[in-house]
């Protein structure tokens, strides 16, 4: 599973959602988890959003424009 | 009310003299513009939950000049605090083929005018001050996109691929907005509120402790609205962290425009913003963009000297 944090650098909510995820990720014990953080716009956009900090896993766009809390976050990951 | 407080603390404390009414005022300005900021930031947010990306680029994209622009600037002025929003959202409109010029207004509205700074303004420096501040930046975005539209500057975007708008938040019922605002409002705040109080403690020292003769001295003459400006460029904070300063400078003699001309400074010409810009804006677009921004604030400043 690929989980990538659509963001901006200097964005704390980004960040923010990041760590969430990263720990979410560490708690749940799945290997094949891998979180990464796209700050770059035009990628961003290529992913049709256009409010950041967005989640993606496996390519697919699972919300945009918010951060969530580690339960929804665990919730999406299982 | 806040006044109540701030002199509740103070003399708790048992302070004094200058340190008193500093400190005073440090503690008034800083609840007066938390509170304000809440009040503004909570009710654009929940306003900003119509409009989601896609809704925005509707609304533009199919609109006769004037009232597009015009838009287009509200548009900016609602945007979200964070720049990193405001820039996926000008690729998005791009993508999207809303007219150039309406979108370069628009990333030149964004930051320019906040729509929380409005408020401040009004009431913390009158509503001429406001006005000014907002009718200065929306000018300027106005031009600055008619302008770059006439020149050709459309070329000068980067390239990217435009993927399908995901309208992930489109049909939220009442009450989900107002959670969602409230959520995202206090986040903001959060986020500004260290900016806020080094801001306020910055406009207490020079409410306190700066001597008019100072501000006469170094501060005046025919250039200080273009020097202003150069010292904002350097100086990072939020726009609501200026604003105190600014009000400090202009209660201690410095005149309007030069310390609006900061301000404005202060908050659109940041370097991590143009890094990001960097990204999307080719060097001969993203210098172009600078320079209307920087000679735009100069003028206002001018003509803020001018009139108020």
């Amino acid at each position: 599973m690929t989980i990538k944090i659509l963001g901006a650098k200097g964005c704390s909510k980004c960040a923010e959602l990041q760590k969430r995820t990263e720990e979410v990720a560490k708690e749940l014990e799945k290997d094949e988890i891998e979180v990464k953080k796209i700050n770059d716009p035009t990628k961003v956009v290529e992913y049709g959003v256009m409010s950041t900090p967005a989640l993606v896993i496996d390519d697919k766009v699972v919300f945009s424009g918010k951060i969530a809390s580690k339960e929804e976050i665990k919730k999406l990951l299982k | 009310m806040f006044q109540g407080i701030a002199s509740f603390t103070v003399n708790s404390l048992g302070l004094t003299g200058n340190i008193a009414s500093a400190v005073e005022f440090w503690i008034y300005d800083t609840l007066k513009i938390v509170f304000i900021m809440s009040l503004v930031i909570s009710a654009v947010s929940f306003l900003r939950t119509y409009f989601s990306p896609g809704k925005i680029r509707d609304y533009l994209q199919n609109r006769g000049k004037i009232t597009g622009y015009i838009l287009a600037s509200f548009f900016g002025i609602i945007s979200p605090f964070c720049s990193c929003s405001t820039i996926p959202l000008f690729l998005g409109m791009v993508g999207a083929g809303v007219p150039f010029g309406m979108v370069i207004t628009f990333l030149f509205v964004s930051p320019m005018v906040n729509e929380a700074a409005i408020v401040v303004l009004f009431t913390n420096l009158g509503w001429k001050i406001a006005l000014f501040y907002l009718l200065g930046g929306v000018t300027v975005g106005i031009t600055g996109g008619l302008t770059l539209k006439k020149l050709g500057f459309e070329k000068y975007v980067v390239d990217f691929k435009y993927g399908k708008q995901n309208n992930n938040n489109s049909d939220l019922n009442f009450t989900d907005r107002v959670t969602q605002s409230f959520k995202e409002a206090k986040e903001i705040i959060l986020d500004i509120l260290p900016y806020v109080i080094i801001g306020v403690g910055i406009g207490a020292l020079i409410h306190g402790f700066l001597p008019t003769t100072f501000i006469e001295g170094i501060l005046q003459g025919t250039f200080a609205v273009p020097l202003a400006v150069l010292v904002g460029v350097p100086i990072y904070t939020n726009v609501m962290g200026a604003i105190p300063v600014a009000e400090s400078l202009i209660n201690k003699g410095l005149e309007v425009g030069t310390a609006m001309a900061f301000l404005m400074a202060v908050a659109a010409l940041s370097l991590p913003q143009f890094i990001m810009l960097n990204r999307v804006l080719k060097k001969k677009l993203l210098i172009a963009y600078g320079s209307i921004i920087t000679l735009g604030i100069i003028i206002i400043g001018y003509l803020f000297n001018f009139f108020l």
